[in-house]
């Protein structure tokens, strides 16, 4: 079978600033990222940032989203590729968390990385963010570690991530 | 019972240039195909689209409609045309193109292929592709079995990988 | 004196050999249905997929809209927010407090023939009684004047685990030849 898990890891009660898989084999074709996360931040979303191999440059993002009443596009050379607006923060509906998805193709190749999210923040309102993002990371080093987290603030308990490598 | 599934099917990474890239005599045996290609254009700055074709057919049969955004814009298109369309790519800034491939070999349907195409960088001069999400339709009752992939123009380029997974139902 | 933990590492980490995705239930129609259920879904998976294609069974119609309920919820525990693309324009728009999630247009047996509209959904982290249910689903069809290429979530606004999924037509039923598919995925 080519979908392999890797790891899972869930925030603890103390929260986490971040969650970050580290020492990735390099005998995969692609990774799979799979995240269901909050944050304590004070507003209703967030963005979340998606870093590779400790790396904080290097990357670029163009994005279509929708926030329950407008469609926009944005870009980004951030530190890390962008979900605008991605995560739910402290203030969404309580007990809410973000349904989030990275794909790597060919993460152990020698070229630069293309890197496609997927991400939805909901909300018992009419206000939630839908988005696909178009990302990619400029490293041609093989992918060894990635890493999620929200933007200036912690993740909370029972925040999730789960690294699958399809080969 | 479950039943554990999502199978390589075919893997192929260029270590030269191509002119197209066919996956052929694909087996009936699964409910779903997954493609997962990233591809290099042959023309530095100069965008060329990548394109994909199912069992030799040539006519216009792929019906589509996108959303797109582009950093700046969001947008929606359809076409009715001869090829699905995958997005654009240069030498050093590709297309990775994932299509999703619904009951592929059912004969009573004409066949859904879902894709997410990304390019973030920008090819000077040209529509950014950024990120897209498209329904394309093959109006056509036939099973898959051969998937096509080539550019407008010129070559797909060393370093492109292409990954064909398959998912039983 | 308090301590933040700064990170969650987990290293020297390597795929295990067993495979991560299995097909837990699947449903071909062979005759026409009112709705289709995957029920006694197990909670021993992290995440679920749900893969399908869809028509109606009515001829005078040329589209429908597919709903989703979990565990039987007939109340208003539910939001959804869709952004789509039509053709033309991209649409963003969102409902809260309703009685189902979705909403989406697919064809009905009045559309072109053989015409079938394809969903991609996927539930994160469903079996925890710590979250609510969020979901996220990709879906498009060429329906004429119902073009769509869309990105929907969905909120069940109640923590208990997923244990069934119904999904239902607005008004009248499934085609035969339309086909669901559960599958988990270990974590």
């Amino acid at each position: 079978m080519a979908m392999t898990l890797v790891s899972t890891v869930t925030v603890g009660s103390g929260g986490a600033a971040s969650i970050e898989f580290t020492g990735i084999a390099g005998t995969g074709k692609d990774l799979l990222f799979l995240f269901s996360g909050r944050d304590n931040s004070g507003g209703a979303t967030n963005d979340l940032l998606l870093t590779v191999n400790g790396a904080t440059t290097g990357y670029a993002d163009r994005n279509l989203a929708g926030n329950g009443s407008t469609a926009l596009s944005l870009s980004s050379n951030s530190a890390g590729v962008r979900a605008w607006q991605g995560g739910n923060g402290g203030a969404s509906t309580s007990n809410t968390f973000s349904n989030y998805q990275a794909y790597i193709s060919n993460y152990a190749s020698s070229v630069a990385k293309s890197i496609s999210v997927d991400s939805v923040e909901e909300n018992n309102s009419s206000t939630a963010v839908q988005q696909i993002v178009a990302g990619s990371y400029s490293g041609t080093s093989a992918i060894t570690s990635i890493k999620i987290q929200s933007s200036g603030a912690n993740l909370v308990q029972y925040s999730t991530a789960s690294l699958y490598i399809i080969s | 019972m479950p039943t554990p599934t999502y199978d390589l099917i075919a893997s192929n990474v260029l270590g030269t240039s191509a002119a197209s890239i066919t996956f052929s005599s694909i087996s009936s045996s699964y409910r779903d195909l997954v493609l997962v290609a990233r591809m290099f254009g042959s023309t530095p700055d100069v965008a060329r689209e990548m394109r994909l074709r199912v069992n030799s057919d040539t006519g216009s049969n792929y019906s589509s409609v996108s959303m797109n955004g582009d950093g700046s814009s969001a947008t929606s298109a359809t076409s009715t045309i001869s090829y699905g369309q995958l997005g654009t790519a240069d030498t050093t800034k590709p297309i990775l193109s994932i299509l999703q491939f619904l009951d592929y070999s059912a004969t009573d349907k004409h066949k859904p292929i879902l894709l997410r195409a990304n390019r973030p960088e920008v090819i000077t001069g040209y529509t950014t592709t950024g990120a897209d999400a498209k329904a394309i339709r093959w109006a056509n009752t036939a099973a898959i079995d051969t998937i096509l992939l080539y550019p407008s123009s010129g070559n797909i380029e060393a370093g492109s990988s292409f990954y064909l997974y398959g998912i039983v139902s | 004196m308090s301590f933040i933990l700064l990170g969650i590492l987990n290293s020297q980490v390597t795929a295990s050999a067993a495979g991560a995705y299995d097909l837990l239930q699947t449903t071909v129609l062979t005759s026409s249905a009112s709705s289709v259920t995957f029920s006694s879904i197990p909670s021993d998976y992290k995440h679920l997929q749900i893969r399908a294609v869809i028509r109606g069974n009515d001829v005078n119609y040329g589209a429908a809209y597919l709903r989703i309920r979990t565990n039987g919820d007939t109340s208003s525990s539910y939001a959804f927010h869709s952004l789509y693309g039509d053709g033309s324009s991209v649409t963003s728009n969102g409902f809260s407090s309703q009685s189902y999630l979705m909403n989406f247009i697919y064809p009905e047996d009045g559309a072109t023939a053989n015409m079938f509209s394809p969903i991609v959904l996927d539930v994160l982290d469903y079996a925890s009684t710590n979250k609510n249910t969020t979901f996220k689903m990709f879906a498009g069809g060429q329906v004429s004047g119902n073009e769509r290429s869309a990105l929907y979530s969905g909120l069940w606004n109640n923590t208990s685990a997923v244990n069934s999924l119904l999904f239902y037509p607005a008004g009248g039923s499934f085609k035969t030849g339309s086909r669901f598919s559960l599958y988990g995925i270990k974590g």
